[in-house]
């Protein structure tokens, strides 16, 4: 059967009782609700395999769940493309991932210490003033194009550029307050609490290869309380200080740079929506 | 690459004496997928050694990594090894002893646990070297080429982007000169102020010109795509399906790969779908050629043996005493075939 879009989208508007419903939007949100489940299901997988117990294969379980991540973003890409991306857009977010990618270019050059990464204010910035989309495509975009300029394209770069693209996301959900300390505040509190979020993220998809301590290692069979408990060992032994100097870090960075960066992105975020009105 | 090439040398170095984009992509997925079902010390530094060659044959187009390779190569294995000893006390052939009480570290330190640290390295290392030399062999434009096609739109803020890294870091330098003339010096957080907003400023004022550029040469002229409901309804259906195929592997449960590889050959077609619906030109053409066909031919060889070969003759585990891998000449053999981009010298 050959329905156009316009006619299923009649056909299921058709009957009177039937609410006039956006479908376009709410499958759009059904897309991003599971890719984002699927995402949040690939990193937690670590956690999901508790049922398998010995039969855990560790490679294929790594091929496959790195496969199905890849694929995910791709929907995921292809779904907030298919909305309406204006040249001024595409141009300014080309530009920022470039400013971004230089950024992640100085952290691999310079010998900056912990986990600090001055990649991540511009992108919280950026997805706080644009909107929850542009800071995930920038976050998602910054990690892709740094990777092929730093040479640093490898296996954990589906996940690397996921969890970017959550920062970006999350930050344009934020509340816009009325008073700038507070929004800057805000931002900063929001990097600080990323900076630990995106180490204890990134850690679990490799956490199972680890092989060390037991009280520290991912367990195969063990019940969903113990693995948590090994698990938050294993971040605090391994990966706290760490994630410390880089929380701290955005923190300093935005509280120090934020306020007229943001001013900077307002201004533009204006000349960007300009749009011609059609006579008549 | 020499000043006096002509044009037409470069191009026949950039389009047409390479292999392509994809023929690169195929290769490098090939090779690790294999080194990482096939953990085996004996095996890894057999892809290591074919990756080396291919490495070194490659002529360097794209990023180039900065390090001595030996020397990372050394760190790689013997940090692991050093951690997995201190941290690890499974094994029989015990080495020394730290006092129990110590946290963590305390304990034997074991050869088996170094072995596997070491093994590990090995891995890691050699999918660092992997992704190098496909990083070494595709310049970032050639990357581009594999931004499928119906993500054109982030194709072009990809290309935008890499673009204008070189301006950028031009820009940054003129206005890092312009603040030293008026005296300012670097120092402190606060002092990249000055030297970030600038930048900043002038790089969105550069997309604003961009941007009118590009809708002076048409583009968006063409209207965008009405939201289809169709493809949104799809795409939906295709995740939930590779998803629960997924979950069911994970649980044991065999006919989650029905599901799996049906969730995503249906999402594949439906990219492949919406990518017909784009009208694009390209500057410069690829072709491609009989070696594309080979070396994509060769890299997936190995393929159908990796599924009939048992787990116990690609794993190898040095508990509870040390052992010698066990090593399968087929599959050794196999992996060979990932020699194959380094047979062929371009010209």
């Amino acid at each position: 059967m050959n329905i156009t879009n316009a006619r299923l989208s009649t056909y299921l508007r058709s009957p009177v009782w039937w609410p006039q419903i956006n479908w376009g939007r709410w499958l759009s949100a059904g897309i991003y609700g599971l890719s984002g489940l699927i995402g949040a299901a690939a990193f937690a997988y670590p956690f999901l395999l508790r049922l398998r117990g010995e039969g855990f294969n560790s490679g294929l379980t790594l091929v496959l769940t790195t496969g199905l991540l890849m694929l995910c973003l791709l929907v995921l890409l292809l779904e907030v493309q298919g909305q309406v991306i204006s040249a001024k857009v595409v141009a300014a977010l080309g530009l920022l991932v470039a400013v971004t990618a230089i950024l992640r270019f100085v952290d691999n050059a310079l010998p900056i210490p912990g986990g600090f990464s001055p990649i991540f204010a511009p992108i919280i910035i950026a997805g706080y003033v644009f909107g929850a989309r542009f800071g995930f495509l920038l976050g998602v975009l910054s990690l892709l194009v740094s990777a092929f300029v730093t040479g640093g394209v490898g296996p954990w770069l589906p996940y690397q550029m996921f969890t970017t693209g959550w920062v970006g996301l999350t930050a344009g959900w934020l509340p816009h307050p009325a008073r700038p300390r507070i929004t800057l505040s805000m931002l900063a509190l929001f990097g600080l609490i990323w900076g630990f979020l995106f180490g204890a993220i990134m850690n679990l998809y490799s956490w199972p290869f680890w092989v060390g301590d037991a009280a520290l290692s991912w367990l195969p069979g063990s019940d969903l309380r113990t693995t948590l408990h090994h698990y938050l060992t294993f971040y605090l032994v391994t990966s706290l200080w760490w994630d410390l100097i880089g929380a701290v870090g955005n923190l300093t960075l935005i509280l120090v740079l934020g306020q007229p960066t943001i001013h900077a992105l307002e201004r533009f975020r204006q000349r960007f929506h300009f749009v011609q009105q059609r006579q008549g | 690459m020499g000043s006096e090439e002509t044009p037409e040398e470069l191009q026949a170095i950039a389009g047409n004496s390479a292999l392509t984009a994809h023929a690169w992509l195929i290769w490098l997925l090939a090779a690790a997928t294999f080194t990482i079902l096939s953990r085996n010390p004996l095996y890894t530094t057999l892809i290591l050694l074919v990756v080396a060659v291919v490495y070194h044959r490659v002529r360097p187009r794209g990023a180039v990594f900065p390090f001595s390779w030996l020397r990372l190569g050394g760190f790689m294995l013997l940090i692991p090894a050093l951690f997995y000893a201190l941290s690890l006390s499974s094994g029989n052939t015990i080495l020394a002893r730290l006092p129990a009480q110590w946290p963590l570290i305390g304990g034997p330190i074991t050869l088996e646990a170094m072995v596997l640290g070491a093994s590990n390295g090995l891995l890691l290392f050699t999918l660092l070297l992997l992704f190098a030399t496909f990083n070494r062999a595709l310049p970032a434009s050639e990357l581009i080429r594999l931004t499928p096609r119906a993500l054109h739109h982030l194709g072009i803020v990809v290309l935008i982007a890499l673009t204008y890294i070189p301006e950028t870091l031009a820009q940054g330098q003129r206005i890092r000169e312009a603040q030293a003339i008026r005296g300012y010096e670097l120092k402190g957080w606060r002092g990249w102020r000055p030297l970030l907003l600038p930048l900043l400023i002038s790089g969105l004022e550069r997309a604003m010109e961009v941007a009118e550029a590009m809708v002076a040469r048409g583009y968006g002229s063409t209207g965008e795509q009405p939201h289809s409901t169709r493809r949104q309804m799809g795409m939906l259906v295709g995740l939930a399906a590779a998803f629960l195929g997924w979950l069911l592997i994970l649980v044991g449960i065999v006919w989650g790969w029905g599901a799996l590889v049906g969730g995503i050959l249906w999402l594949l077609w439906l990219v492949w779908r919406a990518g017909r619906q784009v009208t694009f030109s390209r500057y410069q053409q690829q072709t491609w050629q009989p070696w594309d066909g080979v070396v994509i031919i060769a890299s997936l060889v190995p393929l159908p043996l990796l599924l009939w070969l048992t787990p116990a003759t690609l794993l190898y585990i040095p508990f509870p005493r040390l052992t010698l891998p066990p090593f399968e000449p087929l599959w050794g053999a196999a992996l060979l075939a990932l020699l194959t981009p380094g047979l062929r010298t371009e010209e």
